[in-house]
């Protein structure tokens, strides 16, 4: 009796002590990108920058999307808190790491092309959800070039906002990238098959994907002779792509650096001419002040009248998505401080990106109060051209 | 007797000791939300959930995660003037002394670098107020 209590205790202590065989990794144990066991627990990336952050970060959040029943209502979720975080770091990345988080997810449970507009998000953020987007429309790559151009413009078409549909064809960019080896030309060969309405901002998506391979992102293979200077880089491009090209290459490649004053889109642009200059004044504009009233204060500075149109194309509209309307009509009334066609110009183009930001409402609560006559109709213009290619706009 | 007994005594109290270790053990595996709420959020409340419910609660579990992730990153100050109403953008960042900030654009098109504060910060002060125009 005594030997059978002795063995149980035993037992029952061994038991205790190691926990039984099916333990689970504990929530708090430390993940990293050597050994990604995710927990689905983001706080055990704390403290982590860089590609150690990232690398955690998608692993964790790839599990939390997994383990959904609803992931899209994950995702939503994920991005609203995002936004709020004070830190900022997860919405930082979130665009990148979403593009990892969805392609891995939609090649695990082997979504197709006839599912995918029932798996993107429905909603206008540029970050986290349209990162998602991306990833899922470059997992389906494959039967994207199989089903061809005309089905491809038909499945962005179905999407419920003009936002959304200008992210579907950005993530063609990306799509087809994979498809061939993150080699931009044949890329921009295939965007051209979807049409010229569609051909620039699917190569906005072409020229993301080429960055991210140069960093080596979202299982990309770094090129052997990465071009990394972008008047190189865009210098070669083909004239219908040299405004993506540079927007582009700014937001990739100058980061933390602020254009705040005349004088800097000289230090960027100085000695570019025609199309080259003008495209390399957008990127310039894009990483100027983030207040987009502030960027066309800046842009106003500006001595030469093609150097300023250049700017206001690079307005951020896209900064004011969280915001009141009133802000967008707000920054849309500014276009006053410009003189003549300039000023009309910068109605138009405002129309036009604040129009797509708004899904087109805009018409009916900002251009009616603008003064009467040609600011008015430069809004609306703008606004009913919001189909047509946005070229300058991500 | 006595003797036979009070072994007896210390081998069921090693049984009970050792039953109790192991109820722990296997409480503390099946139900890890307890540790979690201490310092974070909890998924599994929200994975068998869908639509409008599951939204809000992986906003909330996500949010209670990247506080306690904000916990070990380095903080920025946001410099918006205070009660003036007026969007700025401004930003100070206080942990790096002059580094620039990347602007919103990088952070929403998905930019990779490291630390980058959220130009958000001010968003909850001034969403409700419109810019001195």
């Amino acid at each position: 009796m005594i030997s059978r209590l002795a063995g149980l205790a035993l037992l029952l202590l061994v038991l205790a002590a190691c926990g039984g065989a099916d333990q689970q990794p504990r929530a708090s144990a430390p993940a990293t990108t050597s050994t990604p066991e995710a927990t689905g627990d983001l706080a055990s990336c704390a403290g982590m920058v860089g590609d150690e952050g990232r690398g955690c970060y998608s692993a964790e959040l790839a599990k939390i999307v997994d383990d959904a029943k609803d992931p899209l209502a994950a995702v939503e979720g994920i991005t609203a808190a995002a936004y709020a975080d004070q830190s900022g770091f997860l919405l930082a990345n979130c665009h990148g790491i979403m593009h990892t988080v969805a392609r891995e997810y939609a090649l695990r449970t082997h979504l197709t092309l006839a599912k995918l507009m029932d798996n993107l998000p429905a909603t206008n953020d540029p970050g986290c959800s349209a990162g998602y987007a991306h990833g899922l429309v470059t997992a389906v790559a494959p039967e994207i070039e199989k089903a061809g151009p005309k089905v491809a413009n038909q499945l962005c078409a179905e999407a419920e906002t003009r936002y959304q549909r200008y992210s579907c064809t950005h993530g063609f960019g990306h799509a087809f990238m994979r498809l061939n080896s993150d080699q931009i030309q044949p890329s921009l060969q295939m965007c051209r098959q979807l049409g010229s309405g569609a051909a620039p901002d699917c190569s906005q998506g072409v020229y993301h994907d080429y960055w991210f391979s140069v960093n080596g992102i979202d299982a990309t293979k770094r090129p052997e002779n990465p071009v990394t200077e972008p008047r190189e880089l865009c210098g070669a491009q083909p004239a219908e792509f040299v405004r993506p090209c540079w927007y582009r290459a700014f937001v990739e490649t100058q980061q933390g650096r602020r254009v705040g004053a005349p004088e800097d889109f000289e230090d960027l642009c100085g000695g570019l001419e025609g199309l080259q200059r003008q495209a390399c004044v957008t990127g310039a504009s894009v990483i100027g002040p983030p207040d987009p009233r502030n960027q066309l204060t800046l842009c106003s500075g500006l001595s030469s009248a093609t150097d300023v149109v250049a700017c206001i194309r690079g307005t951020k509209v896209q900064n004011l998505l969280q915001y009141p309307d009133d802000m967008k009509v707000d920054l849309i009334k500014d276009c006053r401080q410009f003189k003549g066609s300039l000023a009309a110009t910068c109605y138009r183009w405002l129309g036009k990106t604040l129009g797509v930001v708004s899904d087109g409402k805009l018409l009916d609560y900002g251009c009616p109060k603008l003064p009467k006559g040609a600011p008015r109709k430069a809004c609306a213009a703008g606004v009913k051209s919001m189909d047509g290619p946005l070229v300058t706009f991500s | 007797m006595s003797r036979m007994s009070s072994t007896r005594s210390l081998i069921l109290l090693g049984v009970l000791v050792a039953a109790g270790a192991l109820l722990y053990a296997g409480l503390e595996r099946r139900d890890p939300a307890p540790q979690r709420l201490l310092t974070g959020g909890n998924f599994d409340l929200c994975s068998t959930r869908e639509g409008d419910d599951a939204r809000s609660c992986y906003t909330r579990e996500t949010a209670r995660e990247l506080a306690a992730v904000s916990d070990a990153t380095p903080d920025v100050t946001l410099a918006a003037p205070s009660g003036s109403g007026e969007v700025t953008f401004a930003s100070l960042d206080t942990t790096t002394g002059s580094q620039p900030l990347l602007c919103d654009l990088h952070a929403r098109v998905g930019v990779v670098d490291e630390q980058v504060p959220s130009w958000l910060g001010w968003t909850e002060p001034l969403a409700g107020a419109s810019p001195v125009s």
